[in-house]
C-alpha cells in the first residue's frame, strides 16, 4: 500500500524505530532486531494507512460497524443441546 | 488432467452411488484413506488423520442406509476439517505449539457437531498457516502443506490442507475459514471450489479465532452444487455464536437447471492494479465471455474506496488477532514461528481509536457497495492475480502489501462480510486460475446458481492435478 499523499511520515527511520522500540517495550513483547526492523517497515506502513482511512470524508459522521448487544446469551458451543437454532 | 480416477469426483456423484448400492461409506472411506495414504505424505494435507473414528462413522451411515435412515446428501461422505474448527475425534492445534490442546479437548464446534449429525465422515484435521495466520514455517513439528498441481508450490492458505486434499481427491469436501482470503485463495491455487458465506451465516464458535469480525467458516469443494450441499447443513443460527445470524437460511433449492439470464455481473476493470495483465487477465476475459453466452449483463463497475478498504483487513485483523495473543506472545514468543509472531506483533502498533475509524470507514463501503448491489447482482473479477509461488521464492514476510496480486482480489470483500465464491476458470502455465463472485448478504443462493452455470458451461472443475493419478 502507498501512503496516502497527504501523509507525512515520521521525520526519519530513527523516529520510527524509537516509537517502536518503545511499543514493543511497553506491551513487554521480547522482539530480536531483526523483527524490530520488520516492525518498523509496518509501522510506517499502517501510519500511511491510518491517514488514508482518516481521510475518508464520508467516514466524518459514520458510527463504526463494531456490535454490542446488551442482552447477550451465554450458550456454551460444546453442548449439543443448546444447538436449538435450527 | 481429466483423468477417471477409482473414487466418485462429487459429493453428489457419491450420494448417488451410495443410494443406488454402487457403493458403501465404509468402501468409499477406505478408498480415500489408501489414497491419503499415498499422497498425504506428498502434500502435506493432514495435521492428524482420524481413520479409526472415520471408519466408524462410515459404518454408522451404512447401517442408517440399511435401515433406510437417510439423513441427506452428506450422508456417508468423507470430509476434511481444518485444524482450528474443534473435532472432539482427534486434538486441535492452530497448527501451533501455542494452542492448549485442553481448549477444544473432546468437543465439536457446532459446525463439526451439524456435519456429524448429517451423517458425514470426517477423516482428519487438515493443514493450515500458524492460527490461520503464520507462513509455511518448515522449524515447526507441523507438515508443510503443497500445491497438488506442482509439489513445489504454495497451495495458499490458510485453507492449505482441505484445499489441497479436495483437489488430489483424498476427501470429497471440507470446511475452511475465512478472515482475509483463507477460503478463497487455497480454492483458487488448488483448483477448486471455496465459498465464503455471508458473516454470521454460519456459527463461528468453536473455531480458534483470528478476527472477530472478519472470521467465516464455509465450505470447500470440487464444485458449486457441493458448496452448496455442505452449506445447507452447516448454516443456520447458533445460541453460542454472538454474531450469528438469526436469519432463516432455509434449504438450498436444486441447481441443475440454474438460469442465469439477465443476471447482471459487475466487473471492475480497475482494481486492483494490474488486474488487466496478470496471470488470471486471459482466462478471466474468457470466463466473462462463458457467463455473457450464457445470458449474463455484464456492467462496468468501479468498486468504492478500493484501496481503503483493503487496508481495512489488516487494521481490523492485526488488532483483533494482537488481543488474542498478547498473553502468549509475552511469555512464549519463541514457540510461535518466526512469521507469526512478528505479524502478530503488528496489533501493537495500532491505535485504539485507528481501529475505530477502520470500523467508521468499514460501515462508509458497506453503504456504498448496498448501491453497488442495486445496479448489479453480483461482481465478477479473479480471485488472484498470480498463479501459486514456487516455495524456494516464497517471502515468509508476509507484508501488508497486497501489490503482489495473490490477496488483494479477496482481501476487499473481507471487512463487507457478503458472500464471495472461488471457482476454477481456467489454466496458466498448467497453474489453476480462479473466478471470484462476490454477491450482497445473504444472496449465496445467487452465487451458487451462477457458480453452478458456469461449471455446467465449463470443465475447470474436472480437472484433476496430475499427482491425483498417483494412487
Amino acid at each position: 500500500l502507498l501512503p496516502h499523499p497527504n501523509y507525512s511520515s515520521p521525520s526519519s527511520q530513527a523516529d520510527a524505530r524509537l516509537i517502536v522500540t518503545h511499543l514493543m517495550e511497553r506491551e513487554r513483547i521480547p522482539v530480536g532486531p531483526s523483527e524490530l526492523d520488520r516492525l518498523v517497515v509496518a509501522y510506517i506502513e499502517l501510519r500511511g494507512i491510518s491517514e488514508m482511512l482518516f481521510a475518508v470524508a464520508e467516514a466524518r459522521y459514520e458510527s463504526p460497524a463494531l456490535f454490542f448487544d446488551p442482552a447477550p446469551q451465554f450458550d456454551d458451543w460444546w453442548i449439543g443441546e443448546s444447538d436449538n437454532g435450527r | 488432467v481429466l483423468a477417471v480416477l477409482a473414487v466418485p469426483q462429487s459429493i453428489s456423484e457419491a450420494g448417488a452411488q451410495l443410494r443406488q448400492g454402487k457403493t458403501s461409506s465404509v468402501a468409499l472411506t477406505r478408498a480415500f484413506l489408501s489414497r491419503a495414504e499415498t499422497l498425504d505424505p506428498l502434500l502435506g494435507t493432514f495435521v492428524t488423520r482420524l481413520d479409526e473414528t472415520a471408519m466408524a462413522q462410515a459404518e454408522r451411515a451404512d447401517a442408517d442406509f440399511s435401515q433406510g435412515i437417510d439423513k441427506g446428501p452428506l450422508q456417508g461422505i468423507p470430509l476434511g476439517v481444518k485444524d482450528i474448527i474443534a473435532d472432539s475425534d482427534g486434538p486441535t492445534t492452530a497448527q501451533s505449539l501455542i494452542l492448549d490442546r485442553l481448549w477444544a479437548a473432546d468437543k465439536d464446534a457446532p459446525v463439526v457437531r451439524r456435519l456429524k449429525r448429517a451423517g458425514a465422515v470426517i477423516v482428519g484435521k487438515t493443514t493450515t498457516m500458524e492460527f490461520a495466520h503464520g507462513a509455511p514455517d518448515g522449524t515447526k513439528p507441523f507438515p508443510l502443506p503443497r500445491n497438488p498441481w506442482d509439489v513445489s508450490r504454495y497451495p495458499g492458505g490458510s485453507s492449505s490442507g482441505t484445499a489441497n486434499g479436495i483437489a488430489a481427491g483424498l476427501f470429497l469436501g471440507g470446511l475452511g475459514t475465512d478472515t482475509g482470503g483463507s477460503i478463497r485463495g487455497p480454492s483458487a491455487l488448488c483448483g477448486i471450489t471455496g465459498l465464503k458465506p455471508t458473516f454470521g451465516r454460519v456459527p463461528k464458535t468453536g473455531c480458534v479465532p483470528l478476527g472477530f469480525s472478519l472470521d467465516h467458516v464455509g465450505p470447500l469443494a470440487r464444485s458449486a452444487e457441493d458448496c452448496g450441499l455442505i452449506l445447507n447443513v452447516i448454516a443456520g443460527y447458533h445460541p453460542s455464536d454472538p454474531q450469528c445470524s438469526k436469519r432463516e437460511w432455509g434449504q438450498l433449492p436444486p441447481l441443475s437447471h440454474a438460469d442465469i439470464g439477465g443476471l447482471r455481473i459487475g466487473v471492475d476493470r480497475v482494481h486492483p492494479e494490474g488486474i488487466q495483465s496478470g496471470d488470471s487477465a486471459e482466462a478471466f476475459g474468457l470466463a466473462l465471455d462463458v457467463l455473457a453466452a450464457l445470458g449474463a449483463e455484464l456492467v462496468e463497475v468501479e468498486l468504492p474506496l478500493y484501496q481503503e478498504m483493503v487496508s481495512i483487513v489488516a487494521v481490523t485483523r492485526f488488532a483483533e488477532a494482537y488481543a488474542y495473543h498478547r498473553g502468549d506472545l509475552q511469555s512464549r514468543w519463541t514457540d510461535y514461528g518466526a512469521t507469526t509472531r512478528v505479524n502478530l506483533s503488528r496489533g501493537a502498533l495500532i491505535s485504539s481509536s485507528e481501529y475505530v475509524q477502520a470500523q467508521r470507514v468499514r460501515r462508509v463501503v458497506q453503504r456504498k457497495l448496498v448501491e453497488v448491489f442495486g445496479r448489479v447482482d453480483i461482481m465478477a473479477s479473479p480471485t488472484t492475480g498470480a498463479i501459486a509461488e514456487p516455495y524456494l521464492s516464497f517471502d515468509d514476510e508476509f507484508t501488508l502489501s497486497p501489490e503482489g496480486g495473490q490477496f488483494s482480489n479477496m482481501g476487499y470483500w473481507s471487512p463487507s462480510g457478503f458472500p464471495v465464491m472461488a471457482l476454477p476458470m481456467g489454466l496458466a502455465e498448467d497453474m489453476p486460475v480462479s473466478l471470484q463472485l462476490a454477491s450482497s448478504p445473504f444472496s449465496e443462493l445467487t452465487l451458487l446458481k451462477a457458480g453452478h452455470a458456469f461449471q455446467q458451461a465449463t470443465q475447470w472443475h474436472r480437472l484433476w492435478p496430475p499427482v491425483a493419478e498417483l494412487n
